[in-house]
């Protein structure tokens, strides 16, 4: 049997990277928990049902957010790729928000919305929506004349070049919103529970609290694994469905 | 009967340095004509073929197809681009039965229509590949299927070879020339190459650029079915000379 | 199509409809704070406390420099290891296969939720601020230095061999030539990102200037000075970009 390169590469990267971190770990004492305590930690936290406990409300609070999120950057993105005026009023709005930390509106929004399920809608929502906007917008605006040619050539006019042509030219940047969003959502959500000591939250201030840094990382890591694998599901639905167009995101 | 008529068309773009795509340009298209316009790029030739197609207006002057002013894109009018233009997300039988759809025609009878075209165009095998999978040469002729599929009165050709390797353009050319002999579809094709022009066209008008016109009309002579064996003969280098003396500025211009 | 200096109609209408835009937003953000006057401050006296804090105690003024001195070192390591760092990876296959995975995943994973252990690691001192801010920018500088370096330019360096210049040295210095505005990219993206990480830092590791004036602003109910908070990070956060975009385009001017 033999590896391929690319597998020889990442097994040995793998041990090595292993191997830092056990120095490290020995070398640094309890403040980096070596991969033994870590593993132990993570057991911990599954038995006592706390990580699963806190995940699932964060995921709760990010579907709500992020499907609220959606709602209104598909639409509001599809006007302002279809139509310059609309652009040009929402663009206005949309380039404001994007631009402002929405981290630093957190003492505001709980003023505003309490700390009750409107302030993790808010937060999230506020995370993701923008990016999503203007990723849909881009891929409507930025469908190809010869595209649209071959449409109205071949008959698709009015509502038609809408359903036939430019919604499905845009399909890839569609699933790269959804993918960035996602992204972006989980992000605020985070925040929001760090802000008021919720869920993820208040586990991780918790083991902050008491110096358990190895509970502490094996949470961080299942934030990253709640991140990662809904990115990678989002970009393999990309490649699979939409791999004829190439979408950067910016 | 004249299927596309041209009388002295004016087209411009820009505001007030204005580009003059088309300079007063006259033309007529028989019923089952194959016409090629020729002339360099930026010529204006493609506006041409867009005025044709309804896919932009005059500034000046009538467009008319089968008697009647054009007034935006219809199916008896069929485009193949240059840059192939299909649509990425359907099928190569759901990019050929598009306008048929479009047009309402029921699922049977677009599989039926496609199942033809593809024949034609010698696709079969590949009716459910997308078009990425696809080569080049293979991509235009699912742009020539899907504009046969119509069942067009014309079919407008905007250098549709031109960005294919030679041997392909050879194949493509003699495909063509097959597919007109047997469906007699009215043809208006764009090129630069003269060879093309000439191999191709029953009838070769020059455009020049500066200004956009038709400066000269070249019946072709040769027999149909044609082959590209026609290339090496005396009459067709003549022609050729002609044309290419037109280009250059020294040769007299010649009008019907 | 308008000529340099020339005005067109669309433009003035784009720039009409922001205006309204604007109009519209400031209207219904006065007409709710005349509502809900505990909860929202009309924008005349967010304007009179951003201008009040600014420029005339300074103690916004004073709190942002701070914070911005935790943005300017974190991002500057940021650059230092991440410039190097996607020069490794996008050269080397074996590194780019072990850390490829990994990067794409820290590249999308929440950097706040770091912010506890940064305290159990760092205390209260601004290495742990610094090294949040270095965190959220570290990796999208990375990413783009990489991909900037993985698309290779054959044809230049095909060009290169073919005058002589096929060593190792000039082969580098051509793909680094080359990946330069991928770099300014990651470079400005990065920017961005560091003063997001400098207001996180200040909301979630501890309060010091910043932090503070935002936190007992929304403590005290001061809506205004909080919201002044906000817009003059944003005006920062838009200046950090600007600035560092500024000097990329100067880079690239003067190096091609």
């Amino acid at each position: 049997m033999s590896l391929s390169a690319r597998r020889r590469h990442q097994s040995g990267g793998a041990i090595l990277l292993l191997a830092v971190w056990v120095v490290a770990a020995w070398r640094v004492g309890p403040a980096l928990p070596g991969p033994v305590a870590l593993a132990r930690a993570t057991v911990d936290l599954y038995r006592s049902g706390a990580l699963v406990d806190a995940l699932s409300g964060t995921l709760v609070r990010v579907a709500l957010g992020y499907g609220l999120a959606v709602a209104v950057a598909f639409p509001v993105g599809a006007l302002m790729g279809v139509d310059t005026r609309l652009d040009a009023f929402l663009g206005t709005y949309v380039t404001a928000l994007f631009v402002t930390s929405v981290a630093s509106l957190l003492p505001f929004l709980i003023l505003v919305a309490g700390t009750g399920a409107g302030f993790y809608a808010a937060v999230v929502f506020l995370f993701a929506v923008f990016h999503m906007v203007l990723i849909v917008r881009a891929g409507l605006a930025t469908v190809e004349s010869g595209t649209r040619d071959a449409g109205r050539v071949y008959g698709a006019r009015g509502w038609r070049a809408y359903v036939y042509v430019l919604l499905p030219a845009a399909l890839p940047h569609a699933v790269a919103a959804l993918r960035v969003g996602y992204n972006r959502a989980v992000k605020g959500a985070v925040v929001a529970e760090l802000w008021i000591y919720a869920g993820i939250g208040e586990l991780l201030h918790g083991y902050q609290r008491f110096s358990q840094t190895s509970s502490a990382l094996a949470v961080v890591l299942h934030v990253l694994l709640l991140a990662v694998v809904g990115v990678r599901l989002l970009r393999v639905a990309e490649r699979r469905y939409a791999g004829w167009r190439v979408v950067t995101v910016r | 009967m004249s299927a596309l008529v041209a009388s002295d068309v004016v087209k411009t773009y820009g505001g007030t340095r204005r580009v003059r795509a088309l300079d007063g340009v006259s033309l007529v298209v028989d019923d089952g004509a194959f016409v090629v316009v020729v002339g360099p790029s930026g010529c204006g030739k493609s506006t041409l073929l867009r005025l044709f197609a309804g896919l932009t207006e005059p500034t000046a002057g009538a467009v008319l197809y089968d008697g009647e002013s054009v007034a935006g894109p219809s199916r008896e009018r069929a485009m193949v681009f240059q840059g192939f233009n299909l649509f990425p997300w359907r099928t190569v039988r759901e990019n050929v039965t598009f306008g048929l759809e479009m047009a309402g025609v029921g699922r049977a009878e677009r599989r039926e229509r496609a199942a033809e075209t593809l024949a034609l165009v010698g696709l079969e095998a590949d009716t459910d590949r997308y078009p990425d999978a696809l080569s080049g040469g293979m991509r235009q002729r699912v742009g020539l299927a899907r504009a046969l599929a119509v069942d067009p009165g014309v079919l407008l050709m905007d250098e549709p070879f031109g960005s294919l390797d030679a041997r392909t353009r050879a194949t493509l050319q003699r495909e063509l020339i097959a597919i007109h002999a047997r469906e007699r579809t009215t043809v208006l094709f764009v090129t630069h190459d003269i060879d093309e022009a000439l191999l191709l066209g029953d009838r070769v008008l020059v455009m020049t650029d500066d200004p956009n016109r038709i400066v000269s009309r070249v019946d072709v002579p040769f027999d149909r079915p044609r082959d590209d064996d026609i290339e090496t003969t005396t009459a067709f280098v003549d022609l050729k000379r002609r044309i290419r003396a037109i280009f250059r500025g020294d040769a007299p211009t010649v009008s019907e | 199509m308008t000529g340099p200096g020339e005005v067109s109609f669309g433009r003035l209408r784009r720039w009409g409809l922001r205006l309204l835009a604007v109009v519209v937003a400031l209207g219904a953000w006065q007409a709710v704070a005349a509502t809900q006057s505990l909860l929202l401050a009309p924008p005349a006296s967010v304007v009179r406390v951003l201008v009040r804090d600014t420029l005339v105690t300074r103690v916004l003024l004073d709190a942002l420099l701070a914070a911005l001195r935790n943005a300017a070192v974190g991002y500057a390591l940021a650059l230092a290891v991440g410039v190097p760092v996607g020069v490794l990876v996008g050269l080397s296959p074996p590194v780019r296969h072990v850390l490829d995975p990994a990067l794409d995943g820290l590249y999308s994973t929440p950097m706040v939720a770091l912010a506890p252990l940064l305290v159990v690691w760092f205390g209260l001192s601004p290495v742990g601020k610094i090294a949040l801010v270095f965190a959220f920018a570290v990796f999208v500088v990375v990413i783009n230095t990489k991909a900037g370096l993985t698309d290779a330019p054959a044809g230049l360096l095909d060009a290169a061999a073919v005058y002589g210049a096929d060593t190792r040295l000039v082969r580098l210095r051509v793909r680094l030539r080359h990946a330069l505005p991928s770099v300014l990219t990651g470079a400005r993206l990065g920017a961005g990102r560091a003063v997001r990480g400098a207001v996180a830092a200040e909301l979630f590791l501890y309060a010091d200037a910043l932090g503070q004036y935002l936190i007992d602003s929304g403590a005290s109910f001061e809506v205004a000075r909080l919201l002044a908070g906000v817009v003059a990070l944003t005006l920062v956060g838009v200046l950090a970009v600007g600035s560092v975009g500024a000097v990329g385009r100067r880079v690239r001017r003067s190096s091609s």
